[in-house]
């Protein structure tokens, strides 16, 4: 099959060389998928956005008098309205979440950190409030949400010096968050949600509330889907001491089973607490995530 | 061409199975790998996959070649080269055909399969030949060059000799034989190599240029085994009450197998006496005969069955009694009473002397009186002096009692009257160095005599004088006596009273003779030890204990090559036989050494004269071959397993990390 060219650049085998969340944002969101998201929004906000030309009976209070002076033309200020809505990015930014196997060109924290960049990166061109919450067995970042270009650089810098190590603590972690979380918000959980199933729909039940909107994006290795392809491992266990020697071929099937099990459990708790829920691999183009959070993102707008 | 000199070694070789197997049930070994979560992950066994990589096939191959090749280094691999022969150097070639002619040698057929060797030898053999024929002495020489028929007659009049073997004449002579032109010198030894002949041999022969090759012969073979053998090891005459003699024989059998055989005595020239004798595995029997006394002068014992040796089967002997031991007084002419009676004490103590063998004593107090005149013949070994006073100095004994105890004589002295003027002559006289003090005791100590003192631990009296056998000792009494003090240097006292007086003082001399001086008188007078159990083994312990032990009285015993006597006429054993020499009868008895069937072990052998081993048979066929060199390859395969075993351990050093590099990294 032909690639083209859009495609190609959601695909995170070519995004893996670009080091500058800024510019990989730009690249995804404004070169693979022009016209994905919503127009902004001009009205009254604070953000200068364009000067177009007055039109007659519009309010002299948008005319920028200073040009019509240099110019003797009249010509309009448009401000980017801002909207009431905020998006909290929770990643989880555990020693697992950096696995990256054979088959995958980044690790999984890697491809958390791409989609968090080009959600904010939509969230700032839809004049939305962002923020971010990133964790492991404690607070690596909290960024709390606010909207404008310059908060959009502080939290892809942010993004950029993750780094994942501890062992993952959902609960605690949860708890701190969700007690701070502002009115009519949609929040984005980036994690592998290992060992988190239960854990997550108690720590979830506030996005029964219409004012949240919850969006679970479960990022899994190639290798934690089948495992990997070798004869015999001795498995260590990445946030904990235990040591397991198997024969892959052996268990693959079994294993297989009970991941796809696992998954469904987490899809079945999530959605009766109606929060959303989807499971990516690290190997998997990001414009299937993009467009499950703009989806959603208008739904909720 | 490869061949070894241990080809059993190659068996060794099966252990390549090692190394298959080990491929074949290879268990891939497990490496740490990191994964996110085991929640799923269950152990399970890890399958013998085997190893399947081209490259796990040629490590299986460079191991199976390393196992080879060791294998083929146990086995000791030398290369044979077929030379062309060099008409020069077949020119100077000597070899020398040394033949063991040891009385050995005539037992399991050795004797014969030499001969048969010899001569093939002879035949085959290229450049000058020579022989050497050699038991305990180099017995027949034929330096190499000699011509064939001389050799071959040489050969087949070889017989075997008598004397106990000894190569060691063999390894010193060989080396003269050769000529100094010869450009290569083989020495060729045809021998069983029995064990007493040869484990003292040694000569590196092959560092003196001779090329050794040792041919075994009279081995065991077929039915022929070297156990198989009985040997008569001691025939001897001995008194058995009056008018008899009894003969007393030891048989020796050699093999692992009990044994009877039928054992004679014969004398006269007929046999006696017949009985069959019971031989215990690997063990001996004894078995007597007894005979009417002076009827024969001789005999000999033979055994009646035949075995594998015969030279040491017969023995003969010597029914005739060796003379008895002598002994003699000196006591003053005008002997009184006292006198007489401590003579007879002392006659019928030592007359009484002896065992049941030869060992007696006989009074020859003309050969004492001899001594006395001065006859240096004279035959007597103890010797009384009884009574020493003023006529020993005045008939100037002192020179004659030293000579005779200087050649080896015992002589006993006691006092006379009065007993300062012994003191004085025994000074005098250099016996011994003491000083007299006075005569203690008397008539007034009647009731109160002294006694001897508990004799002192490790005295040679002691051997005989022990615990209860004491007590007699212990119990009698001295009556008087004289008091010696400051006794010299070299002077023992074995015996002392209560008060630690000396009571016997004695003198050994480096001839072996013994100067015995008793401060009292043997008779009832002096004392009661004449009347007691005790007197006459007191008296032999003085005389002759705590010296080396008496030569049993018997006819001298000679091996062949033995010689008896001294000075020009001697007589020297040649052959087993009874003999008469002068008037002294002796008998030569086969060497018993040579009886052993025990040879030297091969590797022995090689260490002791270098050189190479091969059987009769072997050599037949190598010799027959032509001309072959070895160059031994033991240092190449060793280098060749040293590298393979060097490239198999880099190769197979397990790699770092994962479970193969790119397999997984972590951020």
């Amino acid at each position: 099959m032909v690639e083209s060219a859009e495609s190609s650049l959601l695909d995170p085998a070519h995004l893996k060389g670009i080091e500058d969340y800024s510019l990989l944002a730009r690249v995804v969101v404004d070169g693979a998928m022009p016209g994905i998201h919503r127009s902004l929004r001009q009205g009254r906000g604070n953000e200068f956005f364009q000067y177009r030309p007055y039109e007659r009976g519009e309010d002299m209070k948008v005319v920028d008098w200073k040009v019509f002076a240099k110019r003797d033309e009249l010509v309009s200020k448009t401000f980017q309205e801002d909207t009431n809505f905020t998006l909290y990015l929770v990643i989880d930014a555990s020693a697992s979440m950096g696995y990256q196997g054979k088959r995958a060109s980044c690790s999984k924290l890697r491809y958390a950190k791409m989609l968090a960049a080009c959600f904010a990166y939509l969230a700032r061109r839809q004049g939305d409030r962002f923020g971010l919450f990133a964790y492991s067995d404690e607070v690596q970042q909290w960024i709390r949400p606010q909207s404008g270009s310059g908060h959009l650089n502080r939290l892809l810098v942010s993004l950029g010096s993750l780094e994942a190590k501890g062992k993952n603590d959902h609960e605690q972690a949860w708890d701190r968050f969700t007690n701070g979380l502002p009115g009519r918000s949609m929040i984005v959980f980036l994690s592998d949600f290992l060992e988190a199933e239960d854990t997550l729909s108690e720590r979830l039940r506030f996005s029964l509330s219409a004012r949240y909107e919850c969006l679970c994006l479960q990022i899994l290795d190639p290798d934690e889907v089948d495992l990997p392809n070798a004869e015999a491992i001795r498995f260590a266990e990445m946030e904990g001491d235990r040591e397991i020697s198997s024969a892959p071929p052996a268990i693959r099937e079994k294993y297989q089973n009970d991941m796809s099990a696992f998954i469904e459990d987490l899809r079945e708790k999530l959605a009766s607490v109606s929060a959303e829920f989807d499971s990516l691999r690290s190997d998997q183009e990001l414009g299937h995530a993009l467009r499950r959070f703009l989806g959603l993102r208008n739904r909720k707008a | 061409m490869i061949e070894f000199a241990q080809p059993a070694a190659l068996w060794t070789a099966l252990a390549v199975g090692l190394p298959i197997l080990a491929h074949m049930a290879y268990r891939q070994v497990t490496r740490k790998y990191p994964f996110p979560s085991l929640r799923f992950i269950r152990p399970s066994r890890i399958p013998r996959t085997g190893r399947k990589k081209p490259s796990d096939l040629l490590l299986l191959l460079l191991r199976i070649l390393l196992f080879l090749t060791l294998s083929a280094l146990l086995a000791d691999p030398y290369w044979i080269r077929e030379s062309t022969p060099d008409a020069k150097n077949e020119v100077g070639k000597e070899t020398l055909l040394a033949i063991d002619v040891s009385p050995s040698m005539q037992g399991w057929n050795g004797l014969e399969d030499a001969r048969n060797l010899a001569l093939r030898l002879i035949d085959e053999e290229e450049g000058k030949v020579g022989l050497v024929a050699f038991g305990q002495n180099i017995l027949g020489e034929w330096k190499p060059g000699v011509g064939k028929e001389e050799l071959t007659q040489a050969v087949e009049g070889l017989r075997h000799d008598w004397k106990k073997g000894n190569a060691q004449t063999l390894l010193d002579r060989a080396t003269g034989l050769f000529s100094p032109s010869a450009t290569e010198k083989k020495l060729v030894i045809i021998s069983d190599f029995q064990q007493s002949d040869w484990q003292t041999a040694f000569r590196d022969l092959p560092e003196l240029g001779v090329k050794v090759d040792l041919q075994r012969v009279g081995s065991d073979e077929g039915q022929r085994k070297r156990s198989d053998n009985l040997s008569v090891v001691e025939a001897r005459a001995v008194p058995a009450g009056p008018g008899k003699v009894r003969v007393w024989t030891v048989i020796r059998n050699w093999d692992d197998e009990a044994k009877t055989v039928p054992l004679v005595l014969s004398a006269g020239g007929e046999i006696r006496q017949r009985q069959e004798v019971d031989l215990p595995r690997l063990g001996s029997a004894q078995a007597q005969f007894v005979l009417k006394a002076d009827d024969f002068s001789g005999a000999s014992v033979e055994l009646e069955s035949g075995d594998s040796f015969a030279l040491d089967d017969k023995r003969t002997l010597w029914l005739k009694s060796p003379p008895a031991r002598r002994f003699g007084f000196w006591m003053p002419e005008d002997e009184d009473a006292e006198t007489r009676e401590e003579r007879d004490f002392l006659k019928t103590a030592v007359a009484s002397a002896g065992d049941n063998g030869w060992n007696r004593w006989d009074w020859a107090q003309d050969q004492a009186d001899g001594l006395r005149l001065g006859d240096e013949q004279s035959s007597i070994e103890l010797l009384f002096v009884i009574g020493l006073g003023d006529w020993f100095e005045e008939q100037e004994l002192g020179a004659a009692l030293q000579g005779f105890v200087e050649e080896g004589g015992t002589a006993i002295l006691t006092p006379g009257q009065p007993f300062v003027k012994t003191a004085s002559v025994i000074r005098d006289a250099d016996l011994f160095p003491f000083k007299f003090l006075r005569v203690a005791g008397g008539a007034v100590r009647l009731g109160n005599p002294f006694r001897i003192k508990a004799l002192e631990e490790g005295s040679f009296l002691t051997e005989v004088f022990d615990g209860k056998a004491a007590r007699d000792l212990y119990l009698s009494a001295i009556h008087r006596f004289g008091i010696i003090q400051q006794v010299g240097e070299g002077v023992d006292v074995p015996i002392r009273d209560r008060e630690g007086r000396p009571l016997t003082l004695i003198r050994n001399l480096d001839g072996g003779g013994r100067i015995v001086f008793l401060p009292f008188r043997m008779n009832t007078s002096w004392t009661d030890l004449p009347l007691r159990n005790s007197f006459l083994p007191l008296l032999m312990e003085l005389s002759f204990g705590g010296r080396k032990t008496m030569p049993s009285r018997a006819w001298p015993v000679l091996e062949p090559g033995g010689v008896w006597g001294e000075g020009e006429q001697v007589f020297k054993a040649v052959e087993p036989g009874v003999f008469r020499f002068e008037d002294q009868w002796l008998e030569v008895v086969p060497s018993l050494a040579e009886s052993i069937p025990e040879v030297l072990a091969s590797d022995e052998l090689l260490q002791s004269v270098g050189g190479k081993f091969s059987s009769s048979r072997v050599s037949a066929q190598a010799e027959g071959g032509g001309k072959e060199e070895q160059e031994p390859l033991w240092l190449w395969f060793a280098i060749l397993a040293a590298s393979l075993l060097i490239i198999e351990m880099i190769w197979s050093c397990p790699t770092r990390g994962g479970i193969t590099k790119g397999d997984s990294t972590h951020a």
